[in-house]
């Protein structure tokens, strides 16, 4: 029987094995040195109550993402891991379930919060436990213009690139432009959105009539009295930021009682509901995807690949199409990552709560729809945003937005430094 | 004041008013006769309208001709009220008749509470909006302002409920039983009346109005969790200012609440809520048994 | 009513030492038991002269809005000063309000509270320029005589239990008092008490104007541990909250409501992360449970244990 000399084969095959094992422990993307087992992030909307269908949007875009990265390795080898929380409840209540994110849920970081009076109340908290918070949605100017923020940035324009948007497309349409009244819910966000409105329509058509200004509560659900004095003001153009199911109620209420042919209605977040309202929309509603940069069909998908990729991958998970709430939430996430990997970038580990502060301000990042910049003085960010009108889609079966038109943010958001009150009053024609 | 606001005023307090009678009616009618205040009245309000809603969707996408919408809704109502009614009684409320108010109050807070996270884990969390039965019956004009004439459905089925209680209370069998058992219990018993049968109708009753209001105002509203709050607290101020127990009562209050509000909301706005509970404030302070009530004897 | 100080001296010292071993999410919450506590002593009080309050709320609100409004117009938000503000605020309220409430019992007596806190809430709610309606006031971190107080800290949790501790002995002080034996006696008769002597509203205005000073401390000790007031602080649900946690606890005895508001707050928090949509369901049960079937509340339960064990022990009941 021959000597088999067993000792190179031996050695051979531990090589294979210990390659093989190799490649199974270390992973393609080599976590920065100091890197967690996982980023906890908080993500907190409206999720129970009439604007659930509001938050869900956010939440689901969020979701995608999330699944998506994991798979693709995370942040740098680190997964994200989401905690999902209902906003739904006053300001107090989310002030408290904030602390227990931070205090015991140990978040890395809070995304979220679509209610201004939520977010204003928020902030300083955040402030105190010196936690990232992200605000993704919630409109009010006075977050980023009254307060010095460090922990929280805002990662979408505010209601003064709405209004502004609504008053030029408005004006265009009705050159004529005599009167306006204003239907808004009687907090933050409404009582600053027709602030700007008004002012920037008082701006650019000196002498139009104030007819009516109407306030009521936050998703009220109930509007037949004020719809009744919206019909009596006669008002060229009425003006709402009624959001979430309040509007949606708003608009079937108003639809039967001839309040679309009366008045130019304008909606500032009303591209939101449009899949919901369905076939009773009325053509003509002039609409706001709360001047966000992206809508379903633009830019147009084949155009533009992550919003092919998120449009479909969006529509397989929900069954409806992202509105402007999902690309809210990509932008904040996708800030969120970008801002991460831009410190890791920075620091060659993984990197402090002040070091991706750092790298946040200033940040340019992409999203569907063209590129989201972080202001390095205010922590507010600015974008395109889209306006546009109603008209009913037979393919879809809900209203589109048509006619639409682009606006670059430095159009439609007030310079550092300016706040949107006396901004308003410097716009030209 | 122009004619043409009066009008709008008026048309917009008495379309509040029918809402707030149907609940109203049925909360006095139980305190009429078990001399409990229901605060779980709310949450029958709520799931009357989801049931309705819920029903309603179900059967227009099987193909229900939009028309018979209006039988689904009254259909789902009576449903939820000969469900609660009846457990609600039977189970819990009887077996603490004569206990301490604060037992009694707190009771029914509790099954607001249960009733408030049920109609969550049956229904969901999200909103469900359908309005075929609002936009169906075509609209009406009052001086220039346009309604939809569902408006006065609301108000005929709040009418025609009143006026139905009242019948049931002063014309029938039925209603003279209620009468001796509320004017004394022992003595109805000794009569061989089955007192504890009067006691589950007529919270059935409560549970009916309530159920029916929530099924009707369904429609115009999108029904979602936490809906009934403030309704129900608005519907305690009618009662309070109509007489507690007191059928006349509540149609007198839920109109003066009805109208005040309509009023502040044209007038000034940021009176809108203030108004009814400042009314209820005057009435309980110079008038405690309301403006209908009688005058109880106080029980030593 | 005798003071245990066996009692008193456990309870005191495991609220003094438990806080020490846990971390900060917990004294968060004790923190806003005591404060709830508080209030649900008022609430107790009242109860315990049979009288019935849909509308505590409406000094809480109180309260709250003191401290509210002295960061929003003053820029002051010192403890040292704004508690006895807020006791102050709450006491001249519950004066003005009870000159009308004291007449009445009952089911209006509960009415006429839950009328005036929500004419409270509406104002807080309708007033934008004034109130900040929907939106509330942001309070920010509290301070002490210039040093930052921060909710979830130990100097915090401890400055609200010594307050706590004040009035827990001020309540029994009253309660000691021939005001205190008169107050029970009115759940018992009314008309006895009028015989002896005593007025029957002088007695329920007394016990209402001090219910609602602890209303408005506890206000201004929300305020401070939140961070943030609300117009829902004068709604009827908080009102429901604190009689809810009254007779959780049992009124019976002071520390029926320290166990009330603690027991409530922790089932309330951890209910509404495990099951965010039930944890109405699960406390509306608990008290469906007790009022059916122990309606004494915790205290019952604690005191019927504590005799058997007693009975068992010495062979005596315990009084």
């Amino acid at each position: 029987m021959p000597k088999i000399n067993l000792l190179p084969g031996l050695f051979l095959s531990i090589l294979a094995v210990g390659t093989w094992l190799g490649a199974m422990v270390l992973p393609v993307n080599a976590a920065p040195p100091g890197a967690p087992a996982e980023l906890k992030v908080a993500f907190v909307d409206f999720l129970s109550g009439p604007a659930a269908i509001f938050g869900t949007s956010g939440r689901y875009a969020t979701e995608w993402l999330v699944d998506k990265w994991n798979k693709e390795g995370g942040i740098k080898g680190v997964p994200l891991k989401l905690v999902i929380l209902d906003e739904a409840g006053t300001p107090a209540k989310n002030v408290t379930e904030f602390r227990r994110l931070v205090m015991e849920e140990k978040v890395n970081v809070v995304l979220g919060f679509t209610s201004s009076a939520n977010a204003l109340a928020i902030a300083p908290v955040a402030e105190e436990l010196k936690t990232l918070t992200l605000i993704h949605v919630a409109g009010t100017n006075r977050l980023t213009e009254d307060h010095k923020l460090h922990y929280t940035f805002r990662t979408s324009n505010h209601q003064a690139a709405d209004s502004v948007l609504l008053a030029r497309y408005v004006l265009k349409l009705k050159p004529n432009l005599k009167s306006i009244a204003g239907a808004n819910e009687d907090y933050a966000w409404g009582r600053d959105s027709w602030e700007a409105f008004m002012g920037a329509i008082k701006t650019l058509q000196p002498g139009v009539e104030v007819k009516a200004e109407l306030w009521t509560k936050i998703q009220a659900g109930e509007y037949s009295a004020e719809i009744s004095k919206l019909l009596a003001a006669r008002a060229d153009v009425v003006h709402s930021s009624f959001w979430g199911g309040g509007l949606v109620t708003f608009i079937k209420q108003a639809l039967p009682r001839g309040l679309f042919k009366q008045s130019l209605v304008a909606l500032s977040t009303g591209a939101q509901v449009d899949q919901f309202v369905g076939k009773d929309m009325p053509d003509g509603v002039v609409l706001c995807p709360r001047a966000t940069g992206a809508y379903f069909l633009d830019p147009e998908p084949e155009k533009d690949p992550l919003q092919k990729e998120f449009v479909e991958g969006y529509h397989k998970k929900v069954g409806r199409y992202p509105d402007y709430v999902s690309y809210r939430g990509y932008q904040a996430i996708g800030g969120m990552k970008a801002a991460y990997e831009k410190a890791i970038a920075q620091t060659g580990r993984w990197p402090t709560t002040e070091e991706v502060i750092k790298a946040f301000k200033g940040l340019t990042w992409r999203v569907p729809g063209g590129d989201i910049h972080m202001r390095a003085e205010d922590h507010q960010a600015i974008h395109d945003g889209l306006v546009g009108i109603t008209k009913m889609s037979k393919k879809y079966g809900f209203a589109l937005m048509e006619k639409r038109e682009r606006f670059p943010g430095e159009q439609i958001m007030p310079p550092v430094g300016m706040k949107t009150p006396d901004w308003v009053k410097t716009l030209k024609k | 004041m122009d004619i043409g606001l009066l009008t709008i005023i008026i048309f917009d307090g008495l379309n509040y008013a029918a809402v707030l009678f149907l609940i109203a009616v049925g909360l006095t009618f139980v305190y009429g006769v078990l001399r409990i205040l229901n605060i779980s009245h709310g949450a029958i309000y709520g799931l009357g309208a989801y049931m309705a809603t819920w029903l309603t969707i179900l059967l227009l996408n099987k193909g229900l001709p939009p028309y018979l919408s209006y039988f689904v809704l009254l259909t789902g109502a009576i449903i939820i009220g000969l469900i609660t009614g009846p457990s609600i009684e039977r189970l819990c409320l009887r077996r603490i008749y004569g206990s301490d108010i604060h037992i009694q109050l707190l009771l029914t807070f509790s099954i607001l509470l249960i009733l408030d996270d049920a109609m969550k884990l049956i229904w969901g969390v999200e909103p469900m909006f359908m309005s075929e039965p609002y936009f169906l019956l075509g609209q009406f004009s009052v001086g220039g302002i346009i309604y939809p004439r569902y408006t006065f459905l609301l108000i005929g089925v709040s009418a025609s409920f009143g006026v139905f209680l009242v019948w049931l209370v002063r014309g029938t069998r039925f209603g003279k039983l209620v009468v001796s058992v509320i004017q004394d219990r022992e003595i109805s018993v000794a009569m061989g009346i089955n007192v504890g049968l009067i006691y589950t109708a007529a919270f059935t009753m409560g549970a009916l109005s309530a159920a029916i209001g929530g099924a009707f105002i369904a429609p115009t509203i999108s029904v979602a969790p936490g809906f009934a709050a403030e309704v129900v607290v608005m519907s305690f101020a009618v009662v309070a200012i109509g007489g507690l127990g007191n059928l006349e009562g509540a149609a007198l209050g839920s109109l003066i609440v009805g109208l005040a509000r309509a009023l502040a909301i044209h007038l000034v706005a940021e009176l809108e809520l203030a108004v009814i509970y400042l009314i209820m404030v005057l009435v309980l302070a110079f008038r405690p048994q309301g403006l209908f009530g009688a005058v109880e004897e106080r029980r030593i | 009513m005798r003071p245990n100080l066996r009692v008193v001296s456990i309870v005191s010292a495991l609220l003094i030492l438990v806080p020490l071993a846990m971390p900060s999410w917990v004294v968060f919450i004790l923190t806003k038991a005591l404060f709830t506590f508080i209030a649900v002593l008022g609430v107790a009080l009242l109860l315990r002269g049979g009288q019935l309050t849909f509308g505590h709320a409406l000094f809480f609100a109180t309260g709250t809005y003191t401290v509210g409004f002295s960061v929003k117009w003053f820029g002051f938000r010192d403890a040292l000063l704004l508690v006895p503000m807020g006791a102050l605020t709450g006491l001249i309220m519950a004066a003005l309000v009870g000159l009308i409430m004291a007449r009445y019992r009952g089911v209006f007596f509960a009415m006429l509270n839950l009328a005036f806190s929500m004419i409270l809430y509406a104002i807080l709610l309708k007033f934008y320029w004034v109130t900040g309606g929907t939106d509330g006031i942001s309070v920010g971190t509290a301070t002490f005589l210039g040093f930052p107080l921060r909710a979830g800290t130990y100097p915090f949790y401890y400055l609200t239990l010594v307050i706590a501790g004040l009035i827990t002995y001020v309540v029994y002080r009253f309660l000691a008092s021939p005001l205190g034996y008169f107050l029970r006696a009115i759940a018992d008769n009314e008309i006895r008490i009028e015989y002896s002597g005593e007025s029957v509203r002088r007695v329920i205005y007394l016990t209402y104007i001090l219910a609602g000073g602890l209303g408005g401390v506890s206000g201004v000790l929300a305020a401070f541990t939140v961070g943030h007031v609300v117009p829902e602080d004068a709604f009827w649900f908080q009102s429901g909250q604190f009689v809810f946690i009254a007779l959780l606890g049992g009124f019976e005895g002071i520390l029926g409501s320290l166990m009330g508001a603690v027991a409530f707050e922790f089932i309330q928090t951890y209910s509404s992360k495990y099951f965010p949509y039930a944890w109405q369901l699960t406390l509306g049960g608990i008290m469906l449970f007790i009022i059916l079937f122990r309606p004494g509340g915790l205290w019952a339960i604690y005191e019927s244990l504590v005799s058997r064990f007693s009975s068992k022990a010495e062979g005596s009941t315990h009084g």
